[in-house]
């Protein structure tokens, strides 16, 4: 075994100098080729055998690899710069628009808490305005303010001729009750309320003709 | 190398003396070849391999296998067992829709409020807790404290929290204390139209009323918001947020007119609280188009108080309690009457003080003496037995055929859930009492709503449009669906109606039993009605009391409002024309006065009370 392992491997570095010495010989060394082979066909070979070695190896093997190896070289780098400078563009972009992202999100969420506010606001306003449009409210409000419900409407029909007429039956409408002395209207007017005081028991009968026409 | 391994297995490598030579580093340790030449039969490594080929395969499989199965069959639940883990859902609560007067005043709605709630485990120090809310929320310290030191995680300290009140808690920071959303109906007119609107129940149900009936239109859908959130809750801003939009619920606008509502609740009230009266309805309708402006009864309820109310009062009575009529169904036997031909207003009878009825006698209110009587005076009188002497020239058949055309006996179909049909029994089973009773509102069952329903169908020409108190539903977009409107029915002619409100004319006329229904400045028609009040004690009519009613409408000469007023007296034996009238009086100015009625300025007809009967 060992015999055979030797020899073997003679053989393959005989083989490995061989082809590597052909190969680099295809190139320069052409003639010493048609040297040492004639040895053997002298007659024959050589005819035959160099236009084929020189069609396959010259025209089509080498002009490609010098052209590749000189070109692509230099225009690596800039390749991989611009490569490094999009990946590196792309996170930085990402990363802002991440943080407008987030920004916004919490600049929507502050404004969704004011816009809530403000709509609880309009709601509690509304509510004071209905509560205070009630007709009992009103009603009170309008007792206050020392009005009383009108009567039955007068209405003045005015005739194609320009004569008018009164329709209906309107009455005076009845003086405010005297009740007064009242506490929230001497509140509210304590300027005024000296002189009308005294007015409010004397001068009912006035009061009653001023409000007539309800 | 002298001597050939024996042993297959050793290692070949080794007996191989190794080579210091320069290109010792390039060359590989091994023998070159030496690979292939273990001492492994192919046949055995060829198995081996095959083996470990198998093993791995089945390993890969196996794995592949688990793959699929995680990615492709059992994928989805993961996923979503994942994104359930990262994902909140909030509830978006449907805000409930208000219902608005004819005017867009609200007589019921929604606001935002709040329950405050405490987790007793979490709260630290419940005694500065307890201090810090009891004046926000107005509850005891003693029983805050109580509630905070209460077992259990969840413990209600306060409901209906308005918004300010709630923000100011927010504020405080307290640990344990949370606000959860609890909208409240607010019902700011109170017992304005009450007993129309209804109220609603703990859970937001509808109970009684509009609130009802309109249920599915109010309430709305609520929706949901589901996000992803990060650690502590935090919405993560790019994650998912998925919501379903609440849809709020539709307004529902009436017909009524809050203040006109008001107006007639005062008027009932006062005449509730006379003593007298324990019980009194009033409906107020468009004569043209059967739209109630107002219906009320004393005593009434206010909504949000509808908890803690006697329950006997949470109705309404106007559409559900039926009452005896009396004598304002005469109008009814008398349009029939006209109608069929058997009598004008003019027609003289001849009408004695009392008539036999089978086993009973009927009398007038009181006992005369035969009297010439036209039509127009036995309703202008009210007279009993002239009435039975027209409905007996009618028939009983016919007469129930009209009875059942003005809308008695059966429901209206207003809007309102509760409504009672009355009692009218069919004519075939009428005795002879019965037949003498029905027609002057004895033994006949109605509500006050169907008593309005039958003058609007005189004051309407004939015309009977059935009441609705729904004028419309607003959708939260906007878009406005009115109710549909009903046809109206022909009851009797426009001839005959005008007859009839001419004869209806001269009950407040001079001579009839109503003068206190007039209205100063316009004509007006209506009938007293003054119907024995079964004692529910016995049974019997005696001791009863009396419904005492009016019905009638305005102007007389180009009816607009048809009302109808109907009190309950138990313990008095006053007269329609003496209690009801002046109440359905005051009403109606009211109602001509607010609406801008411009009278016709044309006088009242004189009536012809009496004539003289044709001999015959």
């Amino acid at each position: 075994m060992s015999v055979t392992a030797r020899v073997h491997t003679g053989a393959l570095r005989a083989k490995g100098t061989a082809s590597a010495r052909s190969t680099t010989a295809t190139r320069s060394s052409a003639p010493a080729r048609t040297v040492t082979r004639p040895g053997t066909t002298r007659r024959t070979g050589p005819v035959h055998v160099r236009p084929q070695l020189r069609l396959v190896t010259e025209p089509v093997g080498t002009p490609p690899r010098v052209r590749r190896t000189t070109r692509t070289r230099p225009r690596r780098t800039p390749f991989v710069l611009l490569m490094v400078g999009l990946i590196a563009a792309t996170a930085l972009v990402l990363l802002a628009l991440n943080t407008a992202m987030a920004v916004d999100s919490l600049r929507a969420s502050e404004q969704r808490a004011a816009n809530t506010e403000l709509s609880q606001a309009v709601e509690r306003l509304e509510q004071q305005v209905t509560t205070a449009r009630t007709p009992a409210q009103l009603a009170a409000a309008a007792a206050a303010a020392g009005l009383v419900p009108a009567g039955t409407a007068g209405h003045l029909v005015i005739g194609p001729d320009g004569t008018s007429v009164v329709r209906g039956a309107p009455e005076p409408a009845p003086a405010p009750e005297p009740a007064p002395e009242p506490a929230p209207a001497a509140t509210q007017q304590p300027a005024a309320q000296p002189d009308q005081q005294p007015s409010a028991d004397a001068a009912a009968p006035g009061t009653t003709t001023e409000q007539a026409g309800g | 190398m002298p001597h050939r391994p024996t042993d297959p297995t050793r290692r070949p490598v080794r007996t191989t003396p190794p080579r210091r030579t320069s290109t010792e580093a390039l060359r590989p340790r091994r023998a070159p070849g030496t690979r292939r030449t273990r001492g492994l039969s192919p046949t055995v490594r060829t198995r081996r391999n095959r083996w470990g080929l198998g093993v791995l395969v089945v390993l890969l499989v196996a794995v592949a296998t688990k793959l699929v199965v995680l990615q492709g069959i059992d994928g989805t639940a993961y996923a979503q067992a994942a994104e359930s883990d990262r994902m909140r859902v909030f509830d978006i609560a449907a805000i409930r829709g208000a219902v608005l007067d004819r005017d867009g005043n609200p007589l019921a709605y929604t606001v935002e409020a709040s329950k405050v709630v405490a987790d007793p485990t979490v709260v630290e120090d419940p005694d500065r807790t307890a201090l810090a809310l009891t004046t926000l929320l107005g509850v005891p310290v003693d029983q805050l404290t109580d509630d905070l030191t209460a077992s259990g995680r969840y413990s209600v300290l306060a409901e209906h929290v308005d918004t300010a009140t709630s923000d100011q808690i927010t504020a405080l920071e307290l640990p344990g204390i949370v606000l959860e959303d609890q909208p409240t109906r607010l019902y700011p007119a109170g017992t304005v139209g009450g007993q129309v609107v209804g109220f609603i129940g703990r859970d937001g149900d509808g109970l009684a009323g509009i609130e009802q009936r309109y249920d599915d239109q109010l309430s709305g859908t609520d929706g949901t918001r589901r996000v992803e959130v990060g650690a502590g809750g935090i919405p993560i801003p790019s994650g998912i947020d998925e919501s379903t939009p609440a849809v709020d619920g539709s307004d529902v606008t009436l017909t009524i007119d809050e203040d006109l509502q008001y107006t007639v609740q005062q008027r009932l009230a006062t005449e509730c609280s006379n003593g007298q009266t324990t019980r009194g309805s009033a409906v107020v309708m468009e004569a043209h188009t059967g739209r109630v402006v107002a219906m009320a009864t004393c005593p009434g309820y206010d909504p949000s108080q509808a908890s803690t109310t006697d329950p006997d009062l949470l109705g309404n009575p106007a559409i559900s309690d039926v009452f005896e009529p009396g004598s304002v169904m005469k109008a009814v036997t008398l349009s029939a009457a006209i109608e069929d031909g058997h009598a004008t207003p003019d027609t003289v009878l001849s009408v004695n003080g009392h008539i036999p009825a089978g086993d009973v006698v009927v009398t007038d209110a009181h006992d005369h003496a035969p009297v010439d009587w036209t039509v127009t005076g036995i309703l202008a009188k009210s007279s009993n037995v002239g009435t039975i002497m027209l409905a007996r020239e009618v028939g009983d058949a016919r007469l129930e055929q009209y009875m059942r055309a003005f809308g008695l006996g059966s429901t209206t179909g207003i809007e309102l859930p509760g409504e009672s049909a009355g009692i009218l029994q069919d004519s075939a089973d009428w005795t002879a009492s019965r037949a003498a009773n029905v027609p002057i509102g004895q033994g006949v069952s109605v509500t006050a709503l169907q008593m309005a329903s039958v003058y609007q169908t005189i004051a309407n020409g004939g015309v009977r449009i059935p009441p609705r108190i729904v004028e419309s539903t607003t959708a939260p977009d906007g878009t406005v669906t009115p109710e549909p409107q009903p046809e109206g029915t022909r009851v009797i002619s426009e001839s005959t109606a005008q007859q009839m409100a001419y004869m209806l004319e001269a009950v407040v006329g001079p001579g009839g039993t109503a003068p206190l229904g007039e209205v100063p400045g316009f004509r007006v028609a209506g009938k007293t009605g003054t119907a024995q009040r079964a004692n529910p004690e016995c049974g019997c009519y005696s001791g009863g009391g009396y419904f005492t009613t009016f019905v009638g409408f305005a102007p007389a000469d180009d009816p607009q409002y048809v009302i109808a007023v109907d009190l309950e007296r138990p313990n008095s034996d006053a007269e329609g024309g003496q209690v009801a009238a002046p109440v359905f009086a005051d009403l109606m100015q009211y109602v001509l006065a607010a609406d801008d009625v411009v009278p016709s300025g044309s006088p009242r007809p004189d009536f012809q009370l009496t004539g003289t009967a044709p001999t015959n």
